[in-house]
């Protein structure tokens, strides 16, 4: 992304290891104890002024499936009952599993 | 009854009343009236009180003179609540004996509320249409009465609502459950747990999927053995020839073939722990000790099936690379066995003989304590009787490996007094201390091993069910170890009260969790006194304790665990 399309306030670039950016929102990415202080942080990350968190292990199938899960766990974290099931692919629980670990959710 | 009510009806006073109004009469008459809003001024109260016993008093004076009335009621008519009960108990009366009342209705008539089967516009959407028994009232004009539609939307309303308390009531209840379960309780699951779900469903062809880390692989066997899901297939997923540390915690499905298999797939093993293991033969624990070469720690559970003989045959096996062997529950390990053992494993640095029921004398114990010179964690807890762990053996132990001791648990030996924490004093570079169900320790005790103890401090203290401790052993103790205390049970130590907690609580750092269970002195003060001043508190047990209520108020990131107000 140039300098020109800027994102807008409010959100943050998740960089997976081939190179695909995602963006998100940064309330979304504050579900990951790892990503809070890196989004919130004051100063001490150089990811907080670069907003943008590169994701070395991270392949953008594993990547966008995170971010999946960063909006559903925002979107279902008041709601009580009849929360729907987060769907994974089997072949990929494992690699999921490493990058979930990795991110604390 | 009926007399009752004609009474009523005669003094005419809109002092209509059904069955519950003998009660509201009587509460009036006591001057005691319903809780009111807290948005009204209390002094508003009080004259309402006034103002009813007034109008009751005026009623019944009304009465006497038989006098037709019908403004004498007009305090009453100002609270919307009391007109309601009225309304409802009047249309409820007139619905079951409207035929031999009939007065009744024209009275109703002149106060305009409508009876079934009567027209009436409806309050809300201003529709014609015909009053019946299930009309509700409009909710701030009690005399006025909805259509159908009207009252069905109320209904649903209503219902929303009582879904919405049941809700909020099953989410307070799974809370309170989780914390008794002491894990916190979310509401979406972690994409953690439901990768290792998926994997555990899909064990079977697991190999499929690739490798992952081993932390993760004994994350996934301790899951598997939390939902008792480890058997005999999906113990295969975790064998891995260079493996070395393998945890089966549960091995209570896997037949005596698999566990042999764990011996030729994974040769390599220095760590290994079988937890329930009732399963394993002779001839397993055999092969295993001859095919695990590099044995180093060894954890073995409930092993029932395993003769003395052959542990005596598993000893001469592996014994020269033990460093590390906990045996659990088991009744036919004997003392016999227990001196060999330390004759064959002279390296054991940690050693664990919990709930032997087969050692019935203290050769063995005793030839523990004065043998194994390297020992820096020792447990000996739960023996068969108490009298085979003395206050003597405890000071051969000290005597033996005393200053290098890191851990010592001497959980349920009743039999050791005062003397044992005397020589304990000993052990300078003690970090864990467990001495639960020691009964007969006193304050002395306890002080004569803490008062000006030169060391550099516990960080972790359970002397559960001491119930001879009090006040002053809480106090000597954190004076010494404080700064550096992480955990510590004081659980019925029944004297601990305020005023030791405000001052001890200030000393206390790194504290992490701490169990208060059955001290009748502990109140919400003395919770919220911790809560504020142990920075890195997270967990506090309460259990028993009647004095902390609903009312005490710790922070978010601290667990209270055990108070009686908890619904579950």
């Amino acid at each position: 992304m140039s300098a020109e399309e800027q994102p807008q306030e409010g959100y943050v670039g998740l960089i997976s290891s081939d190179g695909h950016e995602f963006w998100i929102t940064k309330e979304a990415a504050c579900v990951s104890k790892v990503l809070k202080p890196m989004v919130q942080g004051d100063g001490h990350f150089r990811e907080t002024l670069d907003n943008k968190i590169p994701l070395q292990d991270i392949p953008h199938d594993v990547a966008e499936k995170l971010c999946e899960y960063l909006y559903y766990s925002l979107k279902y974290k008041d709601q009580v009952s009849d929360i729907p099931e987060f769907e994974i692919p089997p072949e990929m629980a494992l690699e999921l599993l490493v990058a979930a670990d990795y991110l604390d959710v | 009854m009926r007399h009752y009510r004609h009474r009523q009806a005669v003094t005419g006073s809109g002092e209509v009343r059904g069955p519950n109004s003998a009660l509201t009469e009587f509460l009036k008459e006591q001057g005691i009236t319903r809780r009111r809003e807290s948005s009204e001024p209390p002094d508003e109260v009080g004259l309402e009180v006034g103002d009813q016993g007034q109008t009751s008093q005026t009623a019944i004076e009304l009465s006497d003179n038989n006098t037709d009335d019908s403004s004498g009621s007009s305090a009453d008519e100002d609270d919307p609540d009391i007109v309601r009960i009225r309304n409802l108990a009047r249309r409820k009366r007139n619905w079951d004996e409207s035929e031999d009342d009939p007065d009744m209705t024209s009275e109703e008539e002149i106060k305009g509320v409508k009876n079934p089967g009567q027209k009436d516009t409806c309050a809300v959407c201003g529709v014609l249409f015909v009053v019946t028994a299930f009309s509700r009232n409009h909710k701030n004009d009690a005399l006025k009465l909805l259509c159908y539609d009207c009252t069905m939307e109320e209904v649903k309303k209503e219902k929303e609502a009582k879904k919405r308390d049941h809700n909020l009531r099953k989410l307070r209840k799974k809370q309170a459950e989780a914390l008794l379960d002491q894990k916190q309780y979310i509401r979406v699951p972690k994409l953690q747990d439901m990768c290792i779900t998926l994997i555990t469903t899909h064990i079977d062809h697991v190999e499929a999927l690739g490798d992952i880390g081993g932390e993760n692989k004994n994350k996934i066997s301790r899951i598997l053995s939390r939902n008792r899901r480890l058997d005999s297939e999906t113990m295969k997923f975790f064998f891995d020839t260079q493996l070395k540390n393998l945890e089966f915690w549960d091995c209570s499905n896997i037949d005596s073939e698999s566990l042999r298999m764990i011996g030729s797939f994974c040769p390599n093993l220095e760590e290994l722990v079988l937890g329930m293991c009732g399963r394993l033969r002779k001839e397993d624990l055999l092969y295993l000790g001859e095919k695990l070469k590099s044995l180093a720690s060894l954890y073995i559970d409930g092993a029932f099936l395993i003769s003395g003989d052959t542990w005596n045959v598993f000893f001469d096996m592996v014994g020269g690379g033990l460093k590390e062997l906990t045996i659990k529950n088991s009744h036919r390990i004997s003392s016999e066995n227990i001196v060999y053992m330390c004759e064959k494993c002279p390296k054991l640095e940690k050693l664990v003989l919990s709930r032997l029921e087969g050692c019935t004398d203290p050769m063995g114990y005793e030839m523990a304590a004065l043998t194994l010179g390297n020992l820096k964690e020792i447990e000996i807890s739960y023996p068969q009787d108490e009298s085979l762990v003395s206050d003597d053996l405890i000071s051969g132990l000290v005597s033996t490996c005393g200053p290098q001791l890191k851990s010592i648990n001497l959980d349920g030996c009743s039999a050791l007094t005062d003397k044992t924490l005397g020589t304990l004093r000993a052990c300078t570079a003690l970090e864990s201390l467990s001495l639960s169900h020691v009964d007969q320790l006193t304050d002395n005790g306890v002080a004569s091993l803490f008062y000006q103890w030169e060391n550099p401090g516990l960080s972790e203290i359970h002397m559960r069910k001491c119930i001879a401790l009090g006040d002053d052993s809480f106090r000597v103790l954190v004076d010494n170890s404080g700064p550096t205390l992480k955990s510590i049970s004081v659980n019925s130590w029944a004297e601990i009260g305020v005023d030791t907690v405000k001052t001890v609580c200030k000393s206390l750092p790194g504290l992490q969790d701490i169990d208060l269970g059955f001290c009748k002195g502990i109140n919400d003060e003395c919770v919220e006194l911790l809560a504020e001043n142990c920075p890195l508190l997270q967990k506090i047990e309460v259990y028993g304790d009647p004095g902390v209520t609903e009312n005490c108020k710790v922070g978010d990131g601290i667990k209270l665990i055990g108070r009686m107000s908890d619904v579950v």
